[in-house]
Order: structure tokens, then sequence, then C-alpha cells
């Protein structure tokens, strides 16, 4: 009996690793193919050449888990916007360099909102959206954000980098879709290419520094668009953040007008002057939250964000 | 390395000026009126620049760079032969790690190769040299360029080329850094453990002082040579060129916090000039203050550094 129970538990045993290690294969193997689909993928958009410059090195592929191999301490603000894969390729003439990098966002809108952070630049017509600026050509089309740079950082290069630009473009054959959350911004007195989209606190802070603590509760499951305004002769800030849900909103307002503006909020709407004669000013509505920043006009403060709401 | 501490701190604190102040100072937001005029002991700091060090195609002169770096040294150690002072800092019974940084806009290879060969002439053996960032070490000078070598970390995170090195140099970039503001000698340290996500924090990474402050660091790191030939005055670690701009200059002290300073004030006059308005660095590097108020590791307060400026002046920004 003793031997039989053995056998039974050395049998249970075998299958339960068979099982475990079959499966774990399975997954890792998974894992390998899709990393090397996507690196295949993302490699079938770049042109062999292009204006004398040729592909040089092999190609370096990265995903969430390595991106920080490539960009260290800059891997956080590719990871904020949902990223699933780049591609790294160097391309050179002679002693000239020019480097490809192609970015695979899951949604098109995350492509959107890398590309919106510095739309800085000469506009072109590459892509869903595209500027050049001193060796560097981005550009945003469906779910990819693409860059091109030459280092040296003037436009000697530039007809290989738009090349390049045009060619990688013409090969993605999907249209990006503009978050939603953008048409909310009023168009009067928006700063063309002002407008940016994001979700986490660290990109808030990178763009308009508010507080080291998460005042608006920003994360993943938030969407914010930011604008600069010039009215007249007043300008501001504004942003919009889009919650879950009603509670979560109002909770972020609180803890904004408590912590930051230092009062109590008996409705839903806050105007303050804080230090340098500046005017902040918050609303809440329903699952959203206006903010406004920089401005130096109370009365027109209240006013601006008394007709957002009625939109 | 657990010395991590939360922090709370708001644009209106910064707008005050009443808290952390000498970062105030230096991103030219509070007068320096607000500083200590205290008579203290000061803390040099060299900054040196040679107008012609790199050309329009961003080769870099190495004759015109050993000329300035052995300035540099000179100034720093106040002797006229700038061998006397690298024998004053290292000798034969060291090994010297030599702590480059290789991310996107990296310390330039002629530098690392002066660095090796004043080592070397100070007595320094060459299988005693080691130049590596993050865990990719080269040992010796047929390695400096490659460095093929992992020598891993120990339980604490820390690189073991550390606690291999009788003597470390800091020989960090000069950029901003879109996440802690500025990426100069402190920040260099993150590539230096295995666990740098957790210093890459939303609270504006205000904990990298921790770094330059661990006992292993901070006794061994005998200079600090900050390669500012190139500098990113936007963005970074990732290159919009247009934010480059050839400042031609080396910044050679031996306090992290002090170094990080005197950049920290080039760098944000650098961005007031490309704006022709006040262009505050977001988020504000709040880790080089931290550094010395926190984990006092240096001075902050640039009424107490004693700043030596040698070379071309023009647009020196300080």
């Amino acid at each position: 009996m003793p031997n039989l129970k053995i056998h039974n538990l050395v049998s249970i045993l075998n299958r339960f690793f068979h099982r475990f290690l079959f499966s774990s294969l399975t997954v890792f193997l998974l894992i390998i193919f899709t990393g090397v689909t996507m690196a295949n993928q993302l490699e079938s958009l770049l042109p062999p050449k292009a204006k004398g410059f040729e592909k040089s090195e092999q190609a370096k592929s990265f995903d969430r888990k390595n991106l920080y191999d490539y960009l260290d301490g800059g891997a956080e603000l590719y990871l904020a916007y949902d990223f699933q894969s780049l591609l790294v390729q160097d391309y050179e003439a002679g002693e000239k360099s020019i480097t490809v990098e192609v970015y695979l966002m899951e949604i098109s809108q995350e492509a959107f909102g890398l590309y919106s952070l510095d739309q800085e630049g000469e506009n072109i017509q590459i892509g869903d959206r595209a500027n050049y600026g001193s060796g560097l050509l981005k550009f945003w089309k469906g779910n990819y954000f693409v860059r091109i740079t030459d280092m040296n950082g003037n436009d000697q290069n530039k007809e290989a980098i738009l090349e390049l630009g045009k060619n990688i473009s013409q090969k993605i054959d999907v249209k990006g879709k503009l978050p939603e959350l953008l048409s909310r911004l009023p168009a009067d007195g928006l700063v063309p290419y002002s407008e940016r989209f994001f979700h986490k606190q660290i990109i808030l802070n990178n763009l308009y520094f508010l507080s080291t603590e998460n005042l608006l509760n920003l994360s993943e499951k938030t969407s914010t668009v930011m604008g600069d305004y010039l009215l007249g002769k007043m300008n501001l800030k504004l942003l919009l953040v889009f919650y879950p849900d009603t509670s979560s909103a109002k909770s972020a307002f609180e803890n904004f007008c408590i912590k930051y503006l230092k009062t109590s909020p008996s409705g839903n709407r806050v105007i303050r002057k804080v230090e340098e004669d500046k005017i902040v000013g918050v609303e809440l509505e329903k699952k959203y939250l206006w903010l406004t920043f920089e401005s130096k006009d109370e009365k027109a403060t209240g006013a601006f964000l008394q007709n957002l709401k009625v939109r | 390395m657990t010395k991590k501490e939360k922090m709370s701190f708001s644009r209106r604190d910064f707008l005050k000026g009443t808290t952390l102040t000498t970062l105030g100072v230096a991103l030219g937001l509070v007068s320096p009126e607000v500083l200590s005029s205290q008579e203290v002991k000061k803390e040099r700091v060299v900054l040196v620049r040679d107008k012609d060090v790199q050309d329009n195609d961003l080769k870099v002169d190495k004759n015109l760079l050993s000329k300035m770096f052995d300035s540099g040294m000179s100034n720093l150690g106040s002797e006229d032969d700038p061998l006397k002072v690298w024998k004053n800092l290292f000798s034969s019974k060291d090994t010297v790690g030599i702590k480059v940084s290789m991310m996107m806009t990296p310390t330039h290879k002629e530098l690392i190769e002066l660095i090796f060969a004043n080592l070397l002439k100070a007595g320094v053996e060459d299988k005693n040299i080691y130049v590596w960032d993050r865990d990719k070490v080269g040992i010796g000078s047929a390695e400096m360029h490659t460095r093929p070598k992992n020598f891993g970390y120990d339980k604490d995170h820390l690189s073991n080329v550390i606690k291999k090195s009788t003597a470390l140099i800091n020989v960090p970039g000069m950029k901003s850094h879109w996440l802690a503001g500025a990426a100069f000698s402190i920040k260099n340290w993150a590539g230096a453990v295995d666990n740098a996500v957790e210093y890459h924090t939303e609270d504006c990474c205000s904990s990298f002082g921790a770094l330059c402050a661990n006992p292993e660091i901070k006794s061994k790191c005998r200079l600090i040579i900050l390669d500012g030939l190139r500098p990113l005055f936007n963005g970074g670690p990732q290159v919009d060129p247009k934010y480059l701009w050839n400042y031609n200059g080396l910044i050679i002290g031996h306090d992290h916090v002090a170094v990080d300073t005197v950049a920290l004030k080039i760098i944000q006059n650098k961005r007031d000039e490309y704006k022709k308005e006040k262009w505050v660095l977001s988020p504000p590097p709040l880790h080089i203050t931290l550094a010395d108020t926190r984990y006092k590791a240096g001075t902050s307060d640039l009424n107490k550094i004693e700043l030596i400026k040698s070379g071309w002046q023009e647009e020196v920004l300080i």
C-alpha cells in the first residue's frame, strides 16, 4: 500500500509538472512569438534607404519590459501612454547618421498624446500630424508615433529625414482618431498646436508643475486635455480632466480646493487669487473637472468658466 | 539604499520661495539676497570653456579639450601643474571607477580618454581603472569604450564596481530631464544601482540625493567632471536637437550639490535666453536642493560656492 501511495504521488507530481512546464513553455513561446511578430511588423515599415542613407546596424527592438535599456529615466513617459513596442534603426551615409524610432501604442489616441507634448516646429504633411525642426521630424499616424533624428541639430539632412518619414507613413494604412475629450476644449482663443492629451501626474508636472502630491488624483483611469489660451489681453492655461465617475471627480475637486487653494468648497466653482496675483479657477461638472491657471483677471476667469459649463 | 522619503511641495510653495529657497535662487525666481551672507568656507567649483573645442560638425579637438581640462584641474587644486592635483587625489594604490553616462547624450569619448590618461600619469595601474555605466564595465584602456564586463550588484542594489573601487570619479552629462527637472552629477548615480526605477518617482524624483549621500559613494567619490560640451536644456533624456547647444564647457568640483547648482543656473539661464522670458524648468529639480537640505550631501547655496571661471567667457550664462 505505501508503495502504491508513493507511486500515485509521483504520478500526480509528474502530471502537475508536465502541465505546469507545458503551460509555462506555451506562455513563454507566446511572449517570444508576440514580441518577434511586433518587431517584424515595425521593421516592415522601414525603407532600406533614402536619399543616400542606408540602414546600418541591425535594428533594435524594445517592449514594455526592457524599454528602460533604451531610455533609462525616459521610459516612464512612454509607459504612461500605454506603450507596446519600439523599433530603433540607424541609417548612415558616410559619417552622417540618422536615427529612426517607431513607437507602437495600444490605441491611436495614446500615440497622439505622445505627439502632442511638443508640437513646436514647422508643420509638415506627413501622417496624421507632423512637425519638423532642427533635425527632428516627429509624426503621429494611427497608433504609431515616429521620431526621426539627426543629432547634429541642423537641417543638412532634412530631405533624407522627410523622405524616410513619408516612406514610413505610407506603409501605415490606418488613420488615427483624436481623443474625444479634445473636442470639449473651446476653439475660441486656443493657441494653435498648444493642446495636449495625457493621463498621469508625471506628465502634468512636466507640462505645468503643480505639486509633488497627486492633488487631482490623475491616473491611467483619467484623461486630461490641456490648452493655452489667449483671450484678448488675458493668457491662461485650461485643464479638463475626465474621471471614471462623478464621485472620483468630486473627490479630486475637494482635494484640490483644500490642499492647493486652502479652502473648503461650498459650491461647484472656486476662484482664488494665489501667488504673483495669479488667479486659479476650478469648476466641477459631473465627471469633469475644469481648471484654469495663470490668469490675472478674476472676473474674466469666472466668465470663462461659466461659458465652459454651458457649452 | 532605502533612504527615500515622500515630500509635499506645490507650485505655490515654489512661488512663495519660503521653502527650498536655494532652488528658487538657482532658477532665478528668488533674489540671491535671501541667501546666507555669513562668512563660511566656500566649496570650490571650476568652470572652464573653450570656444573652438568642437567644430560645427561636433568633432572634438582633443588637444584643446586637454588644455581646458588641465586648466580646470589646476584651478581646482590651486596648482600650476595639473598633474600635482591628480597625484593629490589618486595614487598607485587606488582602483578607480569612472562612472560615465551612456544614455542619449553620452559622456564624450575624448573626455573619458583624457581622464584615463591622467590617472595613468598619476600612477594608477591600467588594470585598476574601470569605466562603467549601469552594468557595463570596461577594465583598463582596452575596454574603456566597449565596456564588455558585468560586475552585478550587491544586496543593497549598489553596483559591485563601487565595492571593488577605492576611489570614484563621476563624469555625468549636462541635461534637463522631463521627470527630474535636471540630470547632472547627483542623478548620474541612478546608473550605479539596479533599482533606479524606484528613484524615478512622480514627486519630481526627490530622493536622488540619497544616492550621492550613500556612504560608499560619498566616501569614495573624489572628483566630479561634468561634461558640458553640448548640454540639453529642455526635455531629456530623449533628445530634441533644437534644445542642444555648444556650451563647450567642463564643470569640475568635489561637491555633487555645488556642481549641480552651478549647472542648474546655466541651464535655467539658457532656457530664459531661448524663450526671451522666464521659462522655469518643469518639473523643478527638487532633488538638487534636497540633496543639501535632506541628505546633507553638499551645498546648494550659491553664496557658499566659490566659482572659478576660466577660458571663453562669451555667453557663459553664470
